[in-house]
């Protein structure tokens, strides 16, 4: 249960990985609206990093079928 | 109000519609990683961590929808003036190619520049790999039944066109370098530097208009080094092939598919070391519609030259991958059908600077009057006088690079085709 519960939490660390690369690159986009892009990026970057704290601080424990 | 449009050029703000793309898609990605996440028997493990991540998710699939959305706004609105141009030639070959009926209707302009686009893209479409190719193939094969149908009633224009097109398929799948032969023929009075961009597009519209198919190569010293400058005209003639002038409606169509085979290249290029310039000295290119093109094609290391700037009136030259520290003015009407020619975008980065302006167009006046020289002048002198960051900063780039120098020599030459 405990290797399930990791293995949500270790999706939404590649989640954040992920989204850290949708960052644009400055030498190729950059201005105000790349710079307002990039805050919104890291924002949600920031509450996908609390999300993911919140869920691997929950109980853990699993409902079993039949 | 100058009614001018610019982007580019500024530091501050580039932009690649590749790198917003890659940033879109990776936001894709990340979307659908994160729907993956619910599956219904998950929630039978740690129900209150997947019931908590359920809660959350809208909010986070909402805000990366809106980041996606952004990045389309941010494309669109950094890039709108050639992409218009673009849009504008697609909405009217599609419209034509799915009602013919069309070609009868549309306004006189408009039936004017068709035949343009199906010349150039029945060639290049032919040749041609890349960008270039993709869209103007697209837009002939689009734009072909139409004109073959609309060809029956509506006159004269497609059917020059259509035989332009054949001729022109004939001629450049020859394939191979057009030889050329350089003759000066004496210097011009001697002038001072340029000191506007306005006075450049004159220098430009002054060979464009000479009797002889001609380049004005100018010389720039301060004792230690020397910077050369060198004017080109546009197309100069409808023919096709060997025997014609080098500037001719054949090297336009070889300047998109192929710069080294075009005769117009090899032209300026030999004019360029006839006047003594040589790989280590500083160049500067401007050109008109296809001179604008060889300036282009120049400045991506066609002849080995070391080109610092480059002014184009009316060129297609996004296609060209440039040197990001060359600095470019390129100066397109937005209602140009020319430079859409390119089948790009001209990017958005530090040294670059795309910067023109609607051109009014009366009733029954070409579409191609917006690519009138003269107009470019006359737009040129707008440039001189426009604040905007980008245009201010290219504008004094390339004039500072005459800043300081003496003008030793102005050589004209006549350019001389030997055949292909």
């Amino acid at each position: 249960m405990l290797a399930r519960m990791q293995y949500m939490v270790e999706s939404l660390d590649e989640l954040n990985a992920l989204l850290g690369g949708a960052k644009p690159d400055v030498g190729r986009w950059s201005g105000p609206a790349a710079l307002s892009f990039q805050r919104e990026v890291e924002q949600l970057s920031h509450d996908l990093l609390g999300l993911r704290n919140q869920l691997a601080t929950l109980p853990h424990f699993a409902v079993v079928v039949g | 109000m100058s009614g001018l449009v610019s982007y580019g050029g500024d530091p501050a703000i580039i932009a690649s519609i590749d790198e917003i793309e890659r940033s879109r898609s990776t936001l894709e990605l990340v979307q659908q990683r994160l729907l993956k996440e619910f599956e219904l028997l998950d929630f039978l493990v740690d129900p209150i961590a997947r019931a908590a991540l359920a809660l959350h998710a809208p909010v986070l699939l909402a805000r990366l929808e809106k980041l996606k959305w952004a990045a389309g706004v941010a494309s669109d609105s950094y890039l709108s003036t050639e992409a218009r141009i673009t849009k504008q030639l697609d909405w009217v070959t599609s419209a034509v190619a799915k009602h013919p009926w069309l070609l009868n209707v549309l306004p006189k302009q408009v039936r004017a520049a068709l035949p343009a686009v199906l010349v150039a893209g029945s060639a290049v479409a032919t040749l041609v790999d890349g960008k270039a190719a993709r869209v103007i193939a697209r837009e002939t094969l689009n734009m072909w039944p139409a004109v073959a149908t609309g060809q029956k009633s509506s006159g004269e224009d497609s059917v020059a066109a259509a035989g332009m097109a054949a001729v022109l398929l004939g001629a450049v799948s020859r394939g191979g370098r057009t030889g050329a032969e350089v003759e000066s023929i004496g210097a011009l009075g001697m002038r001072a530097a340029p000191t506007s961009i306005g006075a450049i597009a004159e220098r430009v519209a002054a060979t464009h208009v000479a009797e002889k198919p001609t380049v004005v190569i100018e010389r720039y010293t301060d004792g230690k080094r020397s910077v050369f400058v060198a004017y080109l005209p546009g197309m100069r003639s409808l023919e096709v092939g060997a025997g014609g002038e080098p500037f001719d409606l054949g090297a336009s169509v070889q300047q998109l598919a192929d710069p080294e085979t075009a005769g117009s290249q090899a032209a300026v290029e030999e004019a360029l070391r006839a006047a003594g310039v040589k790989p280590t000295d500083e160049l500067v290119v401007a050109g008109y519609s296809q001179g604008g093109m060889v300036a282009g094609a120049l400045a991506s290391g066609a002849g080995g030259f070391k080109v610092s700037a480059i002014v184009t009136l009316g060129a297609p030259i996004a296609q060209l991958e440039l040197p990001p520290d060359t600095a470019v003015m390129a100066i397109e009407h937005s209602n140009d059908v020319i430079p859409a020619f390119s089948g790009a975008i001209n990017p958005l980065t530090e040294n670059w600077v795309t910067v023109g302006r609607e051109i009014d167009l009366q009733l029954g006046q070409s579409a191609l009057t917006a690519h009138e020289l003269q107009s470019y002048v006359e737009t040129s002198k707008l440039i001189d006088e426009d604040d905007a960051v980008g245009v201010t900063r290219i504008r004094e780039t390339v004039l500072k690079k005459f800043e300081g120098l003496r003008l030793v020599e102005t050589q004209t030459f006549e350019l001389k085709p030997t055949g292909g």
